[in-house]
């Protein structure tokens, strides 16, 4: 019998890459409704405790990045095993046991998948490092 | 075998050291040209630049030939690809992520102090090149 360490599993950046993105559309609204959302209580707080919270979602990115992240940190700290890990309630970590179930029976996927996932993260970090160029130069033009 | 104990370096192996030469010479740049804004703007692309450089040979070469010497001209390909001590230090994937997330995000911060600053105070107009 093939044990599961011998079939190919998505790495992790997968899984990371499917929240980092999820994230970069989460960070993308809020940006875009910041007028909205300044006038709700909970946003007004963070405003006074540090006027420019919007210039920090990159940390948003990381910690949805991180969810989908959380049964493999599961299992490498050896509280679930695999096989509970792989099990349908996992499922709400970004579709976990299903990928893997996928990539178990198709090697091309898997590949294809983990490519996908470096792209997506180098696009993201890319994207956000272009993002404050942009406002850099925002700040700079207006001061002029 | 798993991917972690092979003796050699795979492409993020590779990309890693790329990317930590490339945040050094960054470093380098933006305190040698602290007053020009194009390369506190730019700059920090070096260590993405390089990274990408020194992988590209792992998507056609086959690890267990010798490789020719031209590949150095990717950021010394051969040499640190069966070198035992950057085996060690870029030889698992976790180790190699770790690095990275943590020098783009020194890089996100500097990115961040910037802005902040110019929002404050502009750019000064006699280094101003942007």
């Amino acid at each position: 019998m093939v044990g599961l360490r011998v079939l190919p599993m998505p790495d992790k950046h997968f899984y990371f890459s499917i929240g980092a993105l999820s994230g970069t559309i989460l960070s993308y609204y809020i940006i875009r409704s910041v007028n909205t959302l300044q006038k709700t209580a909970l946003i007004k707080k963070l405003s006074k405790w540090q006027p420019d919270w919007l210039l920090y979602f990159p940390i948003l990115i990381f910690l949805v990045g991180l969810w989908g992240l959380i049964p493999d940190i599961l299992h490498a700290l050896k509280i679930f095993p695999k096989e509970v890990t792989r099990s349908e309630i996992f499922n709400v970590f970004f579709m976990h046991s299903y990928f893997e179930k996928i990539e178990d029976i198709y090697p091309t996927i898997d590949r294809l998948l983990n490519w996908t996932g470096e792209v997506s993260l180098f696009s993201i970090a890319i994207g956000t490092m272009c993002y404050y160029i942009s406002l850099v130069k925002k700040a700079v033009n207006s001061r002029k | 075998m798993t991917p972690d104990s092979q003796p050699f370096l795979v492409g993020s192996g590779h990309f890693g050291i790329g990317f930590v030469l490339g945040y050094i010479l960054m470093f380098m740049l933006l305190k040698t040209k602290s007053t020009h804004l194009k390369v506190q703007l730019f700059a920090p692309f070096i260590p993405f630049i390089l990274g990408f450089w020194a992988a590209i040979p792992y998507l056609w070469t086959d690890s267990s030939i010798i490789l020719s010497s031209w590949l150095h001209i990717f950021l010394l390909y051969p040499f640190f690809h069966h070198n035992e001590l950057f085996i060690l230090l870029f030889g698992k994937l976790n180790l190699v992520a770790l690095i990275c997330a943590t020098l783009y995000g020194i890089i996100i911060l500097r990115y961040i102090r910037l802005v902040k600053y110019c929002r404050a105070y502009g750019w000064p107009e006699g280094s101003a090149d942007a």
